[in-house]
């Protein structure tokens, strides 16, 4: 029961208790559970807190769909957001202001891997023709999205498999490879590295794809958003409050860069070419 | 005695106190298994109960595919419930779901509390695992009937080293007393064997493996003494057999009875018999010697007994005897009734002879058996008709009569068959040597012989001698047999000639019907049906077929002038000079008065016109005496298709009639121009 009742709550910082006006909001999508992301979370609101002086608040939406609406619709000041999601937004909505995206370990853009146990004879894209493919939920970018574009970059369309399935999460995509119930599966690169064993190998690997970022509402003030995005991209490793702020986050995190919208260009054709498939 | 008493009563107490100790553990290590079993009862449904539930949700989320969720049941399971010592699953391929091993295995026994079962979903299948410890009582309850059953071992141990020093201590004296029971036992055993050997009529010596006597009874040595033994009493330590110092010779070389005895010595056979005769001056004697190996104080030794049998003998001989008798009986009454079957058979005389005096040879075995008939006249001969078997030189030197003393020659043959009665002569051997016949068979190697007359009623026809090279060979049942034989000879030789008698008459007869009295011709009955014959085959084979008719010329005249006796001469003439002049397969008959027909097949009408003109040159050259030429006129005809017996008769009687008219001794034939 508590995860539900925190999504209500919310969490208050009151370090700055001068402040007058409402609390700023950091909203996310449910891409893990709320306990979990208000954990991984609470750092870094209390740094912007602390930096813009202010109360920040974190919310979490009940369902992909409603963060999306929500973010459209400027109702959350800052924002988390996948890339396929901005793409989608921007197109929607119009482009929202970019803050920064995140970098791992050193890069700022992550890719996903197509991998197959490791005796399985096929050895090119096009040699998935007539098996069957294991992809993570349909709305991501690292384990439906892009997989999928490279798959019929190969020339081979979802109906050429043998079968094809969503699976709940990127474990079910890498466990359903190796206990044989799927030929080949597709996750992000970095799941795969940390998971993989021995009984799986990479077939191929995708182009490299920008991260998730954080965006702002459209009408917030412009000399607001350069402090906020001042505030991450101050966050380092190795400094106290930075690592602190970013190893809650992620172990790999290095911190926030600078982004434009031109960086999730490829993105953008991939999602052209792949969405309508996806939702047919 | 009292010390004793109350020794064993303390033993006595101990062991019931034992026992009760032994029988209570038992029951309460039987409870203790039973509790243990329905403990172990209640975790094995436990872990099916909870092996079924996972497998239930592992199922469910297999089908969604989400292997994360049913690897976080997994492990939630396994930590929610303290009790499980193993959790495992695995798919089909080789893949590890979940495995879960409690460092601390304290499960009851391997395998005992572990569930496996296979979870089928789609084509795939995965195997589950699930293990589960019991509880502390349990384990408690295994350690305790553990040792429960190492103190049980302990206890009977104990218990079966008292039991048994109470029951040597108890059973060596009532043993001593069987054992001095059993020695007086056996001493009178020895008296009685003793006894029982010396009452035995039998002449019985026990022998040693070295071949020396051991042990004789009375009658041993009283036989021994009988016979001239002048030595030990006893004749215990003599050596039984010629000499005993090397017995592997013996062995060897030894007489059969010795080796024998040997042989029964080292174990070779387990008992040998012989009989043999011993006779002595006075009387035959035959014994039997039997040998039977004895074992006693484990050295074998012979036991040879020596039993007077010659009462039995001499009965078994005269069982011979009269069964060699028998035998011979049956012989000749086979041979009896063999040659009664070849009498019932024969076809003619010499024949039937000659095997009657095969199957006396052959049935009865006798050497030499003779067959002869009688002759009457001066010489009053008998002469030999058939003989058998290999002693035939015996009797081809001999010059055989019956006419009686007058030469004082006559052999048995010649007595027998004079006095029609049977002579036999029953042993050559023993009888005097001045019978000169006798002797004469003595040398041949005959030494008895019999001989039968052959006659029925008035009709005496031989004798059959028959020879033996055995004594006493013609017992009274055999000359019985032989006699009934050689009368049953004299009757089939009647019967034979009386057959062949009837035949020629018979045979006589039939030529005279078909025959025509004066000229020996066929008479005109036959020449018809040999005709019709001859047509019928000239029909179904489309062979060639002549006749010619002839004719007389003027055969009244030469009746009125000369008689009908010089008429019948002229046809006996002419049908002589047919028979001669016609070929083998032509035949002639007499037609009517003074015509003939002969018959001609495979002959066609230019070859009967030749043999016609032949048979008119021949008549016509032929003297009948009395100056008179006789002629006679021929007409011929060939069968044509369809020609029956009476059309060609027609024709050739028409050739004939031409003859006649053209001016008499003439062959014409039919048609006129063929020739």
């Amino acid at each position: 029961m508590r995860p539900i009742i925190l999504l209500a709550l919310g969490l208050t910082l009151a370090f700055s208790a001068g402040a007058q006006e409402r609390p700023l909001v950091i909203g996310f999508m449910p891409y893990l559970n709320v306990e979990d992301l208000i954990r991984k979370y609470s750092p870094l609101a209390g740094h912007l807190s602390r930096e813009l002086g202010r109360e920040v608040e974190i919310r979490v939406a009940r369902n992909y769909a409603e963060h999306i609406r929500l973010v459209g619709e400027d109702r959350i000041d800052i924002a988390f957001l996948g890339g396929s999601p901005y793409v989608v937004i921007g197109e929607e909505y119009g482009n929202k202001p970019l803050l920064v995206r995140y970098e791992f370990e050193g890069k700022p853009t992550f890719t996903s891997v197509i991998f197959v146990r490791t005796n399985d004879q096929a050895q090119r894209l096009a040699d998935l023709r007539g098996r069957k493919m294991a992809f993570g939920n349909a709305n991501s970018t690292l384990s439906s999205q892009v997989p999928l574009y490279m798959l019929m970059e190969a020339g081979v369309m979802p109906e050429d498999l043998a079968r094809y399935a969503h699976l709940r999460n990127h474990e079910n995509v890498l466990l359903g490879v190796e206990f044989g119930d799927f030929d080949a599966g597709a996750v992000a690169e970095e799941v795969f590295r940390e998971k993989r064993g021995d009984r799986l190998r990479v077939l191929a690997r995708s182009p490299e794809i920008s991260t998730h970022v954080f965006v702002t509402r459209a009408d917030m003030p412009e000399r607001q958003r350069a402090s906020i995005r001042r505030a991450l991209l101050d966050l380092k490793r190795g400094d106290g409050e930075g690592e602190r702020v970013l190893g809650a986050i992620s172990d790999k995190l290095t911190g926030f860069v600078a982004v434009e919208d031109g960086d999730y260009d490829l993105l953008r054709t991939i999602l052209d070419r792949v969405l309508p498939v996806l939702q047919h | 005695m009292g010390l004793g008493y109350r020794k064993q009563r303390t033993t006595l107490v101990i062991m019931i106190l034992a026992i009760t100790t032994l029988f209570l553990w038992s029951a309460a290590y039987f409870i203790f298994l039973q509790q243990r079993e329905q403990m172990m009862e209640f975790h094995r449904s436990r872990t099916l109960r909870e092996s079924e539930l996972i497998a239930e949700f592992l199922t469910e989320a297999l089908l969604r595919n989400d292997y994360a969720e049913a690897r976080n049941f997994l492990r939630g399971w396994q930590r929610n419930h303290d009790y499980v010592t193993a959790l495992s699953a695995h798919f089909d391929n080789g893949g590890t779901l979940f495995s879960y091993q409690r460092a601390d295995n304290a499960s009851l026994s391997a395998g005992e509390l572990e569930q496996v079962r296979v979870i089928s979903y789609g084509n795939r299948a995965m195997t589950l695992s699930l293990s589960h410890e019991t509880t502390g009582i349990a384990m408690a309850l295994e350690r305790l009937s553990r040792s429960l059953a190492l103190f049980a071992a302990l206890l009977i141990l104990m218990l079966g080293g008292a039991l048994w020093f109470v029951l040597f201590r108890w059973s060596v004296k009532p043993m001593e007393r069987e054992i001095g029971r059993r020695t007086q036992a056996l001493r009178e055993a020895i008296g009685y064997a003793h006894s029982l050997l010396y009452s035995m009529s039998g002449h019985i010596a026990i022998v040693d493996d070295t071949g020396h006597i051991l042990d004789t009874n009375r009658s041993w040595r009283e036989f021994a003494r009988d016979n001239g033994y002048q030595g030990p009493d006893d004749m215990v330590g003599l050596c039984y057999f010629h000499a005993c110092d090397d017995l592997d010779r013996l062995a060897s070389k030894g007489e059969p009875w010795e080796r024998a005895i040997l042989e029964v010595l080292n174990g070779e056979r387990d008992e040998y018999s012989m009989d043999y005769p011993c006779h002595s001056a006075e009387e035959q004697r035959w014994f039997l010697m039997r040998v039977v190996a004895v074992t006693y104080h484990g050295e074998r030794r012979a036991i040879v007994n020596h039993i007077n049998i010659t009462d039995i003998k001499q009965v078994q001989e005269a069982l011979a005897r009269s069964e060699e008798e028998l035998l011979a009986i049956n012989r000749v009454y086979q041979a009896l009734s063999a040659s009664n079957k070849a009498l019932s058979m024969a076809e003619d005389e010499q024949g039937l002879l000659a095997e009657v005096a095969r199957i006396i040879h052959e049935d009865c075995g006798f050497p030499l058996v003779w067959i002869g008939y009688a002759q009457n006249g001066d010489a009053k001969a008998l002469v030999t008709r058939s003989m058998a078997g290999p002693k035939t030189d015996f009797i081809e030197g001999i010059k055989l009569t019956w006419k009686g003393d007058d030469m004082g020659q006559a052999g048995p043959i010649g007595d027998c068959f004079r006095g029609g009665e049977p002579i036999i002569k029953a042993n050559c051997s023993l009888a005097g040597s001045d019978d000169p016949w006798c002797k004469r068979a003595f040398e041949h190697g005959i030494t008895a012989s019999a001989a039968f007359p052959v006659s029925h009623g008035a009709a005496r026809i031989g004798v059959i001698a028959v020879y033996s090279d055995a004594e006493d060979a013609f017992s009274s049942p055999v000359v019985a047999l032989l006699k009934e034989l050689s009368e049953n000879l004299a009757f089939g030789v009647l019967a034979i000639r009386e057959r062949r008698a009837r035949e020629m008459a018979q045979r006589e007869l039939e030529r005279l019907s078909v025959t025509d009295k004066l000229t020996q011709l066929y008479n005109r009955l036959r020449t018809d049906t040999v005709l019709e014959a001859e047509v019928g085959r000239a029909e179904r084979y489309g062979a060639k077929l002549s006749v010619m008719l002839f004719d007389i010329d003027h055969f009244k005249e030469v009746n009125d002038h000369f008689g009908h006796q010089f008429g019948d001469q002229v046809l006996v003439g002419l049908a002589e000079e047919v028979r001669h002049n016609l070929r083998e397969n032509d035949v002639a008959g007499r037609w009517g008065g003074e015509e003939f027909l002969v018959i001609a097949p495979h002959t066609d009408l230019n070859g009967a016109k030749k043999l016609a003109e032949k048979l008119r040159q021949r008549f016509e050259a032929h003297d009948f005496g009395g100056d008179q030429r006789i002629t006679a006129s021929f007409g011929v005809a060939e069968w044509r298709p369809g020609d029956t017996s009476g059309n060609l008769i027609g024709r050739a009687d028409r050739a004939l009639y031409r003859a006649k008219n053209n001016g008499r001794n003439r062959v014409e034939t039919d048609p006129p121009d063929a020739a």
